[in-house]
């Protein structure tokens, strides 16, 4: 793993942290505000409340003052007091002033006791003092107090502090006149007392102190937080100053903020100070705000852990992936992962589980074709990028062979670049000399130095070897051979010092085969006696007449044939073969017309170089060929010529081919083109490197059932994708599977089958020449197909492949078989294979339904069918 | 506006009253010059000003000179009016030999009450509607201050005096008094704002005394409400209760 990728933080610790952070804020943010808000509108509420205390109190003063200027006023207006004031001061007409104090005096006291004033007092219009409600007095003067004077001045009520005898009183003064003629001042006062103090305390609910310097005339707070306060403001300097913001004092009851100000407007020399407990103002918000800080951290602890949680929840299946991923990679397939945690998580975990049940089917499939490879046999084997000696399969054997050397010894002269590329070259050549030499029969029994010999057995081996120096001089390459061709028996077999192996061909033709190349010039053939009396033997398919010609080195006399005599033998071949009328398909000849054949070493239209015969089928042969156009290697399947004869054929098999071409899928080989060459209608194809299933099968009847159904599950994907492309394969059957070397399965020959039935049924009146064993019964009686016909073909498969049996007798006679299918007469496959699943057996039966209606609508039904079971 | 009617109206009221007293007292002269010892007069101006020294002017001042030799008033006794008229008394001020009776006719509209309390004279004529109204015979010399119990601003001076011998000063403040018998007296100068003026006088032929009369108490300004406080500023503190 890469370190790079294991350091940070787990996903929980994220989870955990993120969700931690997001708690906090959550509950943080909105608590510090609410705190702080809570704080602000406690100062706030504070200021509010002493600024409502003192506006109470403002009023509470104004109204007594209103009172007592309306009792002053009423008093002084009232015409039997003034009546009575003015008699009692005038005297008598005829004498000296007389003013009669104790009658002012009684009427005084008279008036304060109906009226509820403290205080009264009569002055004349000097200011001499005439009458008080409450002491005696002896020619006292007020003309110099502020408040008579600018009584006296402007005649005016005026209302003020007045202070008397010690206590304070809020005093009125009003003029008394008698028709206008001002004789008299009456002043009417209010005590400022405790009893008002404790009445504004109760009706402001703030306390009261008033002050007169820094003497207490009445407080409603206790005595030692009054004396503190007095000790307080009149420690300040300038002593005691008006604010009308919001002050803080600590006393000995606890914090009180307090507003200063005149008792007054209209009374001047008091001072009164408001205060309130901001302990007791804030008690309940600093209850709220402390609850709410507990909740808060209570709800950041459950948050926290809830988080703690939530983050083990979420990462614990995650980790466990985790765990399994990294087993997966170091390739470990055998985990399993958790199906707890999220949807997500449990999904992905279904996903990657998949994944691996994938993996470890491929593994087993990589296992199991890697362990059947070893059995393929040469023609499915792909050698064009391997040119080395199978030595695996061959046995040592004593044979007659005609050995043919080829010698590239100026090989490196017209290669440029480096030794790879060279190496590489010279690997083309022999990969391409080793499919030739196949596909005549032939094979490549030793490579030594830059020679490489080619054996080919049985009767005509001369005429194969020629045919194949033949294809080797025909190709239009500058790295010529020198050939040499010896015909004799030799011990042929593999070889293996320490790790290396190769073949090895024992024997004097071999020496002589040695020999002969040494002295081959380019381009020539030189020949053993042998191998020349195989070649003009009367019996002989060519008719050669080797020259006797000097060898190269050693200036020795040997038969030898030229580049250009060498060349002649493939067109010799080609017209031998057209009389001998030798096309086969599966050993049975189907049709005695002979079209135009061609062979591997021929280029067809120009484009395709033929390397090799794959196979041959009921529609001609498939040929490995190299695209020289797109530069790769493709499959080209030539179909018998009837085909481009019948106008009606080649338009349906031309629709066939648009349709096919359309499918892209991995589990379909692709078919590329359509093309005729000399009336000879050929399809281009992907060339796939591998074994068709049916070889698979002969080599293990029965596959393991992993293999087996990750094999079904890849061949039904390819068939729904045709099925979706509204193609009916028709001919479903294992030797349409090939199995690439990763395991990986393909379908192929998509729209060839209905053309084929046409034909062979044209051919042979109407009867069904199709494969017996995987038609549906309907595509048995000619009806029409549906991809219901697919599905049916497909169960026969399974039932081979799960089971190693065929449902069917093959070998019957198709009218039994036929039977059978309608019955649907076919051993249950429990009774092949006793543990099988219920689900895989029933989607085998269903399958095999003889009506079409009753099995899997199509391909896509039936792959999920297989999805769903367990593998 | 308010002030000037009321000063004009009074100053007509006021004329007309003095007029009839001089009357009353040309008559009351020639029918009994026996009496008089020896005719003098006593005769001058009176400046007033007000505490300050700053010169006033000043109706209702009413001077009268009492003979140290009491002057037999039986025969004087006279029948007067104090009207109340628009809220008030008129005259405002109404001297007149003891013993006489003063009649309190309504001519307003309204009721309106008459009392005093003014020592020996004291009365209550209760409350009246527009017409003849009370009348009240006053025996004893002195100030009667007559009020009107339901209108605080209503005054009234009725000076019973123990003399014949009294005047008012007009509005320069020039008074004389005649026919006074020979011999020493006090001369009393009374206005309702000031502190009476009494001065010893020996009367002999004709004298001029010129006198000064303060008046220490103010008037109420004018415009006021009964707080004696500005209607506007009153007004303009309602709005903040």
């Amino acid at each position: 793993m890469d370190d790079t990728r294991t350091g940070g933080l787990s996903l929980g610790s994220v989870i955990f942290l993120v969700a931690a952070l997001l708690v906090l804020l959550a509950v943080g943010i909105p608590a510090v505000i609410n705190y702080q808000q809570g704080a602000s509108t406690a100062a706030f509420e504070v200021i509010q409340a002493l600024s409502r205390s003192a506006s109470t109190r403002s009023y509470i003063e104004r109204q007594r003052e209103r009172e007592l200027e309306l009792l002053a006023v009423s008093l002084a207006t009232e015409p039997y007091f003034i009546s009575y004031v003015d008699e009692a001061m005038q005297g008598s007409l005829f004498g000296d002033v007389a003013i009669s104090s104790q009658s002012i005096n009684d009427q005084l006291i008279e008036r304060r006791n109906e009226s509820g004033f403290d205080l009264a007092m009569v002055f004349d219009t000097e200011g001499a003092l005439l009458g008080h409600s409450e002491r005696l007095f002896d020619g006292e003067w007020f003309d110099e107090a502020p408040q008579i004077a600018t009584a006296l001045d402007t005649l005016t009520l005026t209302t003020g502090l007045w202070q008397d005898s010690g206590q304070f009183y809020q005093f009125s003064v009003v003029p008394m006149d008698s028709g206008e003629v001002v004789f008299a001042l009456l002043g009417v006062g209010l005590l400022i007392d405790q009893a008002y103090i404790d009445e504004i305390e109760r009706v402001t609910g703030a306390e009261q102190v008033l002050l007169a310097g820094d003497r207490v005339i009445a407080s409603t707070l206790p005595l030692n937080d009054t004396d503190q306060l007095i000790a307080r403001i009149t420690a300040t300097e300038g002593g005691v100053a008006e604010t009308e913001t919001d002050q803080r004092l600590q006393l000995p009851s606890g914090e009180w903020a307090l507003n200063v100000s005149a008792f007054s407007d209209q009374v001047e020399g008091l001072t009164a100070i408001s205060l309130i407990s901001v302990d007791r103002l804030l008690a309940t918000q600093k209850a709220q705000l402390s609850t709410l800080m507990f909740s808060a951290l209570g709800a950041l602890a459950l948050g926290l852990v809830l988080s703690l949680v939530l983050a083990r929840w979420i990462a614990r299946p995650v980790s466990r992936l985790v765990d399994a991923a990294a087993r997966a990679s170091a390739g470990d397939y055998q985990v399993h992962t958790t199906d707890t945690g999220t949807r997500e998580v449990r999904q992905l975990a279904g996903s990657f589980d998949r994944l691996l049940q994938d993996l470890r089917d491929k593994q087993d499939m990589e296992e199991y074709v890697a362990d059947l490879s070893r059995y393929l046999p040469d023609p499915t084997i792909d050698h064009s990028n391997s040119a080395s000696v199978d030595a695996a399969i061959r046995e040592p054997e004593r044979a007659t062979l005609a050995l043919i050397g080829l010698d590239l010894m100026r090989f490196d002269q017209h290669i440029q670049g480096d030794a790879s590329q060279r190496i590489r070259s010279f690997q083309g050549f022999l990969a391409q000399a080793a499919e030739i030499s196949h596909s005549l029969g032939g094979r490549l029994e030793s490579i030594y130095g830059h020679r490489a010999v080619i054996g080919f057995a049985g009767a005509d081996a001369v005429e194969q070897s020629l045919m194949f120096a033949s294809h080797m001089v025909s190709r239009e390459s500058r790295q010529q051979p020198s050939l040499a061709l010896v015909y004799g028996d030799v011990d042929r077999g593999v070889v293996r010092a320490g790790a290396s192996s190769g073949g090895v061909v024992l024997g004097k033709t071999s020496a002589q085969l040695d020999q002969l190349l040494q002295d081959a010039s380019v381009g020539q053939l030189l020949m053993s006696p042998a191998a020349r009396e195989r070649v003009t033997r009367s019996d002989a398919a060519l008719t050669l007449t080797p020259s006797i010609q000097r060898g190269r080195l050693s200036g020795k006399k040997y038969y030898a044939l030229s580049r250009m005599e060498l060349a002649g033998v493939r067109e010799q071949a080609l017209s031998a073969e057209r009389a001998l009328e030798t096309t086969r398909i599966d050993g049975e000849s189907i049709s005695n017309s002979p079209g135009m054949e061609v062979f591997p070493g021929d280029i067809l239209a120009g484009r395709y170089d033929l390397l090799s015969v794959l196979g041959r089928g009921g529609m001609g042969r498939v040929y490995k060929a190299w695209d020289k156009e797109l530069q790769d290697f493709v499959a080209v399947k030539t179909l018998l010529p009837e085909i481009a004869r019948n106008t009606q054929y080649l338009e349906q098999l031309k629709d066939e081919i648009k349709l096919a071409r359309k499918i892209t899928h991995v589990n379909v080989v692709r078919t590329y083109d359509f093309g005729s060459f000399q009336e000879m209608p050929y399809i281009t194809m992907e060339y796939v490197r591998g074994m068709t299933l049916r070889y698979l099968m002969k080599q293990r009847s029965k596959l393991p059932f992993s293999a087996a159904l990750r094999i079904c599950r890849q061949v039904c994907a390819g068939l729904q994708v045709a099925h979706e492309q509204a193609v009916v394969h028709r001919d479903l059957k294992p030797e349409n599977v090939i199995l690439e070397a990763n395991g990986n399965a393909k379908l192929m020959d998509f729209g060839l089958a209905g053309l084929v039935d046409k034909l062979t049924s044209d051919q042979s009146g109407g009867m069904f020449m199709g494969t017996v064993l995987y038609s549906a019964p309907e595509q048995m009686t000619g009806s029409d197909l549906t991809p219901a016909a697919d599905v049916y073909a497909f169960g026969v498969m399974m039932y081979e492949l799960f089971l190693g049996k065929k449902p069917f007798d093959s070998s019957a006679v198709m009218l039994e078989v036929y039977q059978a299918k309608v019955n649907e007469q076919y051993t249950p496959p429990s009774e092949h294979w006793a543990e099988i699943s219920d689900d895989l057996s029933r989607v085998i039966t269903t399958c095999l339904r003889h009506d079409a209606g009753e099995r899997f609508k199509s391909a896509r039904v039936l792959l999920n069918q297989l999805l769903e079971l367990q593998s | 506006m308010l002030t000037t009617r009321y000063l004009f109206e009074d100053l007509m009221v006021g004329t007309r009253h003095t007029s009839r007293g001089w009357l009353i007292m040309i008559v009351a002269m020639s029918l009994w010059p026996w009496l008089s010892v020896q005719a003098a007069s006593l005769s001058g101006k009176i400046d007033v000003t007000d505490r300050r020294d700053r010169p006033q002017t000043a109706e209702y001042m009413v001077i009268y000179y009492r003979p140290d030799d009491s002057v037999d008033l039986t025969e004087r006794e006279q029948t007067v009016v104090m009207q109340t008229r628009n809220k008030n008394f008129e005259p405002r001020v109404l001297p007149v030999t003891a013993g006489s009776t003063v009649n309190f006719p309504n001519l307003d509209p309204i009721l309106h009450n008459v009392f005093s309390n003014s020592g020996q004279n004291r009365f209550d004529a209760g409350l009246y509607s527009e017409g003849p109204g009370a009348s009240q015979r006053f025996e004893n010399p002195g100030l009667v201050r007559v009020y009107c119990n339901v209108h605080q601003n209503m005054v009234g001076h009725i000076l019973m005096l123990d003399t014949p011998f009294y005047t008012v000063a007009d509005v320069t403040g020039r008074w004389q008094l005649d026919n006074l018998p020979e011999g020493s007296g006090t001369l009393y100068v009374w206005h309702e704002r000031a502190k009476p003026v009494i001065q010893k006088q020996s009367v002999q032929g004709d004298r001029q005394v010129d006198l000064t009369l303060v008046l220490s108490k103010p008037i109420r300004p004018a415009h006021k409400n009964k707080f004696g406080k500005s209607y506007r500023d009153r007004r303009g503190q309602r709005g903040r209760y």
